[in-house]
């Protein structure tokens, strides 16, 4: 990781509710939780409010962090647990299959180059958010984020073999859903 | 991993737009404000405080109890050293 001081002296500043430990994490660790929020739910708009909602929870419970506990994966725990708050609720699947439709297609004329790789994107964009949301949680954590699986493993509260389960069945059924005809954006 | 990862890379398309830096110190903010003051360390003089009144409390209970002991004992010294004056008579 980069300069500053190093996550556990970050853990023990946070325990003791410093905001200046506060202000640390959150610039060190933003990126990667919107990273993650907005790959996940796929909508700028729901990952602004979980986004926030993430920052605020982790705030309200820095206190309760354990001296050995590990920052992003701590975070993306939050991140997570909102998200699925927000599926529970279906305010996000309903605000999801808005969106889905809302999307405009690009009105301008575009080169080929340009408009294959938007078919491509699109076509990522698409099978990825077919997923089941199990499936999208584990690959963004492993495959995007780089987390080990031991690391996921306490995000998703499941055992490391369970995670690695998972994680194939989500390889799989994306690089399938890749294949498929309707993912226009596979490449030949 | 040093192999390529197909899938990985076709996700790492999925990209996230930069967020707004104006949303970035609101929610910086907000989430600051949610954090509890923090604990002040007791200073010396305040833990002393603290000792002597914890131990001040129980102290006169047990002096107010051994008081009242002893006054009850007195009484019943006095009664009962009587009426032994008069059994012996």
């Amino acid at each position: 990781m980069g300069s500053g001081p190093s996550d556990g002296h970050l853990v023990s500043r946070l325990r003791q509710q410093q905001p200046g430990a506060f202000n640390e994490v959150f610039l060190r660790y933003r990126e990667p939780i919107w990273r993650f929020l907005h790959r996940l739910c796929g909508r700028q708009d729901v990952a602004e409010d979980l986004f926030q909602d993430t920052w605020i929870a982790a705030a309200r419970n820095a206190h309760r962090l354990r001296e050995d506990s590990q920052l992003l994966p701590w975070l993306y725990t939050i991140a997570r647990n909102k998200h699925r708050n927000a599926v529970r609720f279906r305010l996000l699947d309903r605000k999801l299959r808005a969106g889905v439709r809302e999307e405009p297609a690009s009105p301008a004329p575009e080169p080929d180059v340009e408009m294959e790789a938007r078919r491509r994107v699109a076509g990522v964009e698409l099978a990825f958010k077919s997923l089941p949301e199990a499936y999208r949680e584990v690959l963004l954590l492993v495959l995007v984020e780089g987390l080990s699986t031991e690391a996921v493993a306490g995000v998703l509260g499941l055992r490391e073999d369970a995670v690695r389960k998972r994680l194939s069945r989500a390889r799989a059924e994306l690089a399938r859903r890749l294949e498929a005809p309707d993912a226009k954006g596979r490449t030949p | 991993m040093t192999d390529r990862d197909p899938l990985a890379e076709a996700l790492t398309l999925l990209v996230a737009p930069p967020l707004d830096p104006r949303f970035l110190i609101d929610v910086g903010a907000c989430a600051k404000a949610e954090l509890r003051p923090p604990a002040r360390s007791a200073p010396g003089v305040a833990r002393l405080r603290l000792a002597v009144s914890a131990g001040l409390v129980p102290a006169l209970l047990t002096l107010a109890a051994v008081v009242a002991t002893a006054d009850a004992a007195s009484t019943i010294a006095k009664i009962y050293g009587k009426a032994q004056d008069v059994s012996s008579q």
